[in-house]
């Protein structure tokens, strides 16, 4: 025993050494964060330069879609993973295709800029559709009657039993089928019928054939507002105009023009540029206050983006569901999602094929009804 | 020795008041504080808030009582604000601060280690040996144990581990410090203490403290001054014992103290370059009903044990908290703990190291107590519990107010000290309340309020990439903390599986949640009271134990 414990108090020496170790380190690495969070990377091919990259951020709408950046997969989405941010991507244009087995592949080209970071929002629609057939009458225990049959390319996930009669009496009458019938009667110009008339006419219709037959082409009539877009239909084309507040304006609306990378080996937008670390300096104080690529003036431009529906006339549009990215459009041929977002081109997908389909958004849920019967489009899968 | 009065009612406003008389003749009251130092006798060394002062001190103090609300709130306020308008500067910041959290906390786990190593050290000496180079008959070692109405079994175990002290029983005088505003309980369960207990020690004293005294804040400060001059008049002075021969230790009533604590607290005080002018801090553990605690309780109350152990490594930014000793000399100098305010156990520091020019020192014992977690019969009780306490801990803030008024008048300490302790101070009270809600809250508002031209940038998505992967990293010096915990808890009661380590260890991941809700939040309430001039009144913690065993 010394008198004295053996572990003596922290000295002061120790503290302050160990102190300002850390600060050394806090002022050393500090701006290395700061080039990096704001997209700056270091060059290891032997110039040992900082060079700019930008970012690119892709959220997909189902799970076990896989992303791929310029043919490389980065990402399969799953329940909590649908998006993914992509960064170090050198500035020019990249292309980015999101697929999923059964489904319709999004592809799209898309500009990076250096700092910045390039949205989209992709979709993948099923090439066979889900429906849910709803007719006028069910059985007692709850049953699908049909009696007429169906034109549209789908698949059913519901059980239901062909009508052998006329007789309804043992039936009874869908009481969503009824509500429906007059969700589409309230925009169908072309219909006079009251719901009776409607509900006995499918009832003594032998086949969906002979109803679609003798339809008639309504043109779109309406406009949609939903979260600050508007869809609006002029001389049978169906545009789309953001008319929010800009700050909350998605960046495809004013997007700068740039080339594909069908039309030109090199990219249009400059290539990653090499830097001297003075450079770069000069760079991070400008950085402080705004971007190094400033959004252009987006007060000036028009937000207005027409819809392609390939020539064809739109019968009925409205928004995919919960989505400002997407426009349900009722085609001569089918009923398809097609995305606002122009920028290269605009994706388009059927969502279901027949002819002379009308579709209704209510509730979050599609309905398309062929003119006979009535059906429930099943969106995720 | 023979306590006269133990239980009597004395009308002890004269020395409820003594150091700072404000009527009677000057002859009196040059009498009254003859015994104080020189800054001590000022009418206002003892001040507790703004509205006990008139003139330009009463709006200098309510302005310096106003200062850490407003900055804690500026700072939060200008960091969403600047999410707002100057989004990028903000992302700049924010990254910037997480960085400096990631090596405040090697910093601090720096520390803790280290006195852990060196409490475990302590632990394991012989102080008994230690000290018999020193001639230390002559002390006498006081304990001051203030309570309210807290259970039978909690002041007993207290009782109990004072009886299994190394350290003769005969040089400990025990003052079992009851308040009149409890009723007949303290009253009752302090005579039956005194029964059972008088004959172990060389004194029992039990007193009563009235309730009904003007000036003071009911609490344990009042209560514990009212029992140190108590002490004096009905045992020290009758006894002929000398002030600086009596070492007071003025312990929670749930402070279950280890065998060697006053022969470690003698061998500290015999060693000081100037024992009479020292506190001598031990580490308080909260660990006496840890198995009975849930995670939140036991997380909160590891926190605190380890924030004690990091400062024991750094003595020049400790102030004095929860259980401490001190020379009896050095109290009855200011005059005793404050009777008028919440947070006495750092402010007596404060009172001693103005008092006395800056020459004033706080001693890390390296040596534990044991303490009671904050557990209450239900979760929600305990939590609200745990919240009530540490918003009275961190009212500690109105020491902040105090140590600046009295830095500006007593200019007989050196500046630079006054500086130094001043910009710590205020650091402390001002990280306590912003670091926490500026991490895991603020630091997203960029990405949410910084408009479109900030949405556009790689920095905006990169933001929460690089402070969630700093924070990340500073969660590792959870890892020591979870290790270190798990050393400190007591033996496991049998009936309590293993598997409750694993849960010990894992508790460290509430760390964001009760840095926020135990720390953050009570410190922006304590001082937003205190800057709306709402003053809190002291709030006893309730004692709870399932097990009545408690830890020693």
């Amino acid at each position: 025993m010394t008198g004295e414990p053996d572990v003596q108090p922290l000295s002061k020496r120790h503290r302050s050494v160990f102190f300002y170790a850390l600060f050394g380190l806090f002022i050393l690495t500090l701006p290395l964060f700061i080039l990096y969070a704001i997209g700056y990377r270091f060059s290891f091919d032997g110039s040992t330069t900082f060079f700019s990259t930008g970012g690119i951020y892709i959220a997909a709408d189902r799970t076990g879609a896989e992303i791929y950046i310029d043919n490389e997969l980065v990402r399969e989405t799953r329940t909590f993973r649908r998006a993914f941010y992509a960064q170090s991507i050198e500035p020019g244009t990249h292309r980015v295709h999101v697929q999923k087995p059964n489904h319709h592949t999004w592809v799209k080209e898309l500009p990076v800029y250096p700092h910045l970071v390039t949205e989209a929002q992709a979709f993948n629609m099923p090439l066979v559709p889900q429906v849910r057939v709803i007719s006028p009458w069910r059985t007692r225990t709850g049953e699908t009657v049909l009696s007429a049959t169906s034109s549209l390319s789908a698949s059913t996930t519901n059980d239901f039993v062909i009508a052998t009669s006329t007789a309804t009496s043992t039936l009874l009458l869908d009481t969503e089928y009824v509500s429906l019938t007059a969700l589409f009667a309230t925009s169908t110009a072309t219909s006079s019928a009251s719901l009776y008339e409607r509900v006995s006419s499918v009832l003594s219709t032998g086949s969906a054939g002979t109803s679609t037959a003798t339809s008639t082409i309504a043109e779109a009539t309406t406009t949609k507002e939903f979260q600050g877009v508007r869809l609006y239909e002029e001389a049978g084309v169906v545009y789309a105009r953001f008319v929010g507040s800009r700050a909350d304006m998605p960046y495809y609306y004013c997007a700068e023009d740039y080339e594909l990378l069908g039309t030109s080996t090199v990219p249009l937008l400059s290539p990653p540029i090499a830097q001297s670390a003075s450079v770069v300096d000069a760079e991070t104080e400008d950085l402080l206050l705004h971007p190094v690529q400033q959004v252009e003036d987006d007060t000036a431009c028009d937000p207005t983006i027409m819809i392609n529906t390939a020539g064809q006339i739109a019968r009925t549009f409205d928004f995919y569901p919960n989505s400002t990215d997407f426009v349900l459009v009722a085609l001569e041929d089918g009923i398809y999602v097609i995305e606002i977002d122009d920028r290269g081109w605009q994706n388009k997908q059927p969502l279901v094929m027949g002819e002379n389909l009308d579709v209704r958004v209510e509730g979050g849920n599609v309905y398309v009804s062929d003119g006979t019967l009535l059906y429930a489009v099943q969106l995720e899968t | 020795m023979q306590d006269k009065s133990s239980s009597s009612h004395l009308d002890l406003s004269r020395s409820a008041r003594i150091g700072r008389p404000s009527q009677g003749s000057g002859t009196e009251e040059m009498r009254q504080t003859a015994h104080l130092l020189p800054y001590a006798r000022r009418e206002d060394f003892q001040v507790g808030r703004a509205t006990e002062l008139s003139g330009k001190d009463r709006r200098f103090y309510r302005f310096l009582e106003i200062l850490p609300g407003v900055a804690s709130w500026g700072t939060l306020i200008g960091v969403v604000l600047a999410s707002i308008y100057a989004p990028f500067f903000a992302a700049y910041f924010i990254i910037a601060f997480a960085m400096y959290w990631v090596l405040k906390t090697a910093f601090l786990s720096y520390h803790l280690r280290y006195n852990w190593k060196r409490l475990r050290h302590h632990m394991s000496i012989d102080w008994g040996v230690m000290a018999e180079r020193f001639e230390y008959g002559h002390l006498y070692q006081v304990v001051i144990l203030p309570f309210y109405n807290e259970p039978r079994d909690v002041i007993e175990a207290t009782l109990d581990s004072l009886t299994r002290v190394k350290y003769d029983a005969k040089s400990i005088i025990v003052v079992l410090a009851a308040e009149e505003r409890a009723g007949a309980y303290g009253v009752e369960v302090a005579e039956e203490m005194k029964n059972k207990y008088g004959n172990t020690f060389a004194n029992f004293l039990v007193t009563v403290h009235p309730g009904d005294i003007a000036g003071e804040v009911a609490g344990k400060g009042a209560n514990a001054a009212y029992a140190a001059e108590q002490l004096r008049t009905k045992v020290l002075d009758p006894h002929g014992i000398r002030y600086n021969h009596t070492l007071v230790s003025i312990f929670d009533i749930d402070t279950v103290i280890y065998p060697d604590y006053f022969n470690c607290l003698v061998w500290h005080f015999m060693t000081a370059e100037r024992p009479l002018k020292s506190s001598f801090q031990p580490v308080p553990i909260f660990n006496n009903n840890m198995w009975e605690a849930g995670p939140f309780a036991r997380v909160v109350a590891m926190s605190s044990t380890f924030w004690e152990m990091v400062q024991q490594e750094r003595p020049e930014r400790m102030a004095t908290f929860s259980s401490h000793s001190v020379s009896f000399q050095a109290l009855y100098e200011v005059g005793y703990w404050q009777r008028n305010m919440v947070s006495e156990d750092s402010r007596i520091f404060w009172n001693l190291l103005i008092a006395n020019d800056g020459e004033y020192d706080v001693i890390p014992l390296s040596y534990p107590v044991s303490m009671d977690a904050n557990v209450a019969p239900t979760v929600w009780g305990t939590i609200k519990n745990i919240y009530k306490q540490h918003r009275r801990w961190t009212y500690g803030v109105e020491n902040f107010c105090y140590v600046v008024y009295h830095f500006t008048k007593n200019k007989n300490i050196s500046l630079r000290k006054r500086i130094i302790i001043t910009l710590q101070q205020a650091e402390g009270y001002w990280s306590l309340v912003t670091n926490p809600i500026m991490l895991f809250i603020l630091g997203w508002m960029p990405i949410f309020f910084g408009g479109r031209v900030f949405h556009e940038t790689v920095l905006s998505y990169n933001l929460p990439l690089v402070v969630r992967n700093l924070l990340i990293l500073a969660m590792f010096g959870l890892v020591i903390s979870s290790v270190i915990s798990l050393t400190l808890i007591p033996k496991r009661p049998e009936g309590k599986s293993r598997l409750h380590y694993v849960v010990m260890a894992l508790q460290w991941i509430l760390v964001p949640v009760t840095m926020i809700v135990f720390s953050a939040l009570p410190g922006l309430d304590a001082q937003t009271r205190l800057m709306l001039g709402k003053y809190m009144g002291f709030w006893v913690t309730p004692k709870h134990r399932n097990d009545q065993k408690a830890s020693s």
